[in-house]
């Protein structure tokens, strides 16, 4: 285990929490990165249509079990020989690149990544906010959702992301969004009062070693203590935000129950009304649920309905993550 | 090449469109400094040193009598405005920013949340951006030519390239006679030669110019340029920073 790379904290960090069989299962998949994978844009075409496209162009798609408009992307050629590389720059036409990439058709969104929207069901006419927005895939397939209705609004705090943000949105024909350079910790009065709220925070990003081998051991467990002092901060301020009777996801790219099951477990001690709801079950099938438990520490039973995806959850290797829908009680108003 | 028309733009009778309405307050004109933000820096200050440069509003009605005319350049009658503004349910506003002001289209069904988040100094982007003024001339935006496409509204001023002529328009290259697949049945007859460029689907790829003498692109050579390229997709790719 030592000669993948891994920082041997997180080898035992992983054997502490999950058994040995699955710790290398972990290790195991995080071989390799993820299969490369689209949302289409449904807002501007039909699944059939895009998937008759792409497949002229020597693409071969597979559904992704969990979101109607999701497939994972093989090189036709590559698929007919069995040969996942899991990597975009060995695609003889790059996915990125496409005229129907350019044409807002579709976009390059991780199959783990779309499962917060799907969690959050926003719907036409609803007032959303997204904590995160940047770069925008899941802000684009909420904004594909709600089928430009309602108001989306998108915070990020760097401004040097809001240009990638601006153009995707743009990219694929989202007319009912705001975006605004905020730092998400922050947001006044203005932002009061929302239907839904996602936040996919800001994270040490474990789940992505398939696709960054350079974060087996370039975060320490300083960095996680970091990342979990912001995400509580920032899941404070969501539930904040959220009028009654609405929904928060809080979702990250991590495996670690600190920046997880622990950020949720803090902030619900404070705001005990809360509570964390069952996931759909087309969803928390795939996946397993989250821990009540870990080094020691007990969290509330109901963290046991979110949602975990290991890399091992599916050939194709999805990215590490977790996603919490937290239900704010209360009648909801009349109109979003 | 047409002239301007002198004559007023026929206008569809609405009383939804809010002509004389203001926010109260007008809070856009407003310093743009939000009170309500907590201490703690929402905003960072690389962008609240902008606040003071910017503002937003509904449109003046000048502003919406130009954006209505050249949007309806591209439509029959008054089809082009009425599948944006009217049937989109869309309100007007103009953006100042320095000496640039944008015209975009909000929701109305949005309005009351956009309004308290006008005042936002880190306020980035909103809505469909439907294009820039130069002077007191409104310039069509890519998104703009985009969204009268999906709505099936641009009938006019357009051309249809081939395969080949949609890969090299989206390269950034100029239009000659063998990428050319179709021109709208009356030519170009935009003032300023301006017309949606759309791919063999009849999807929007970006907008250009009329170079070609004859506005039909009958009488042409294959060498000669026919639309000189203004603006393509490729540029959600190429050239990220324009979004900045």
């Amino acid at each position: 285990m030592k000669d993948e790379g891994y920082a041997p904290y997180v080898v035992e960090r992983y054997l502490t929490l999950f058994s040995e069989q699955r710790t290398l299962d972990i290790m195991k998949a995080f071989q390799r990165a993820p299969v490369p994978s689209i949302s289409v844009n449904t807002c501007n075409t039909t699944v059939k249509a895009l998937r008759e496209r792409l497949e002229a162009k020597r693409f071969h798609l597979e559904q992704v079990p969990w979101c109607s408009t999701g497939f994972w992307l093989y090189d036709a050629r590559d698929y007919e020989r069995k040969h996942d590389p899991g990597s975009l720059a060995e695609f003889s036409i790059a996915p990125g690149a496409t005229h129907e990439y350019l044409l807002g058709l579709y976009s390059l969104q991780g199959a783990s990544s779309m499962i917060p929207p799907l969690l959050l069901d926003p719907k036409p006419g609803e007032q959303m906010l997204d904590m995160a927005a940047a770069p925008g895939s899941k802000f684009v397939q909420m904004g594909q959702m709600m089928q430009n209705k309602g108001v989306l609004v998108g915070a990020e705090r760097s401004l040097e992301r809001i240009p990638a943000l601006k153009a995707n949105v743009q990219r694929c024909g989202v007319t009912n969004s705001v975006i605004v350079c905020n730092d998400a910790r922050y947001l006044g009065e203005q932002f009061q009062g929302f239907d839904k709220v996602l936040l996919d925070a800001p994270c040490t990003g474990e789940g992505l070693m398939g696709s960054d081998p350079s974060r087996k051991n370039s975060r320490s467990v300083g960095d996680i203590e970091t990342m979990m002092n912001i995400q509580i901060q920032l899941l404070e301020k969501a539930v904040k935000l959220v009028k009654p009777g609405g929904r928060v996801v809080y979702s990250t790219c991590s495996l670690a129950p600190e920046e997880n099951e622990h950020v949720v477990n803090e902030v619900l001690k404070k705001n005990k009304k809360f509570k964390v709801a069952e996931p759909p079950k087309s969803i928390a099938r795939y996946f397993e649920p989250g821990i009540v438990k870990a080094f020691q520490v007990k969290f509330r039973e109901d963290l046991a309905n979110a949602v975990r995806v290991f890399p091992y959850s599916h050939p194709a290797r999805p990215e590490g993550f977790f996603a919490a829908i937290l239900e704010k009680p209360g009648a909801r108003g009349g109109g979003a | 090449m047409g002239k301007k028309p002198s004559s007023r733009p026929r206008r569809a009778r609405d009383d939804r469109e809010p002509d004389d309405e203001r926010f109260p307050g007008d809070a856009g004109r407003e310093s743009g400094r939000d009170s309500s933000l907590e201490s703690g820096r929402a905003v960072p200050k690389h962008v609240e040193k902008e606040r003071e440069s910017h503002w937003i509003d509904f449109a003046t009605k000048e502003q919406k009598d130009i954006v209505h005319e050249e949007v309806n350049m591209f439509g029959d009658g008054d089809g082009a405005w009425e599948a944006l503004v009217v049937r989109g349910d869309n309100n007007v506003f103009h953006y100042q920013k320095g000496n640039f002001t944008s015209i975009h289209l909000m929701p109305r069904e949005a309005k009351d949340r956009f309004k308290v988040l006008m005042g936002n100094p880190g306020l980035k982007h909103f809505g469909l951006f439907l294009g820039m003024f130069k002077g007191n001339q409104f310039n069509l935006s890519l998104e703009g030519a985009a969204e009268l496409v999906r709505r099936g509204a641009a009938t006019r001023n357009w051309i249809k390239l081939s395969d080949d002529g949609e890969k090299s328009f989206l390269y950034g290259q100029d239009i000659k006679k063998p990428a050319l697949q179709e021109v709208c049945p009356r030519g170009i007859t935009h003032d300023r030669g301006i017309c949606i460029v759309l791919n063999a689907r009849g999807e929007c790829l970006g907008l250009g110019k009329l170079e070609a003498r004859d506005p039909r692109l009958v009488k042409v050579s294959d060498d000669e340029i026919l639309v000189k390229h203004v603006v393509d997709r490729g540029v959600y790719l190429r050239d990220q920073d324009r979004f900045a």
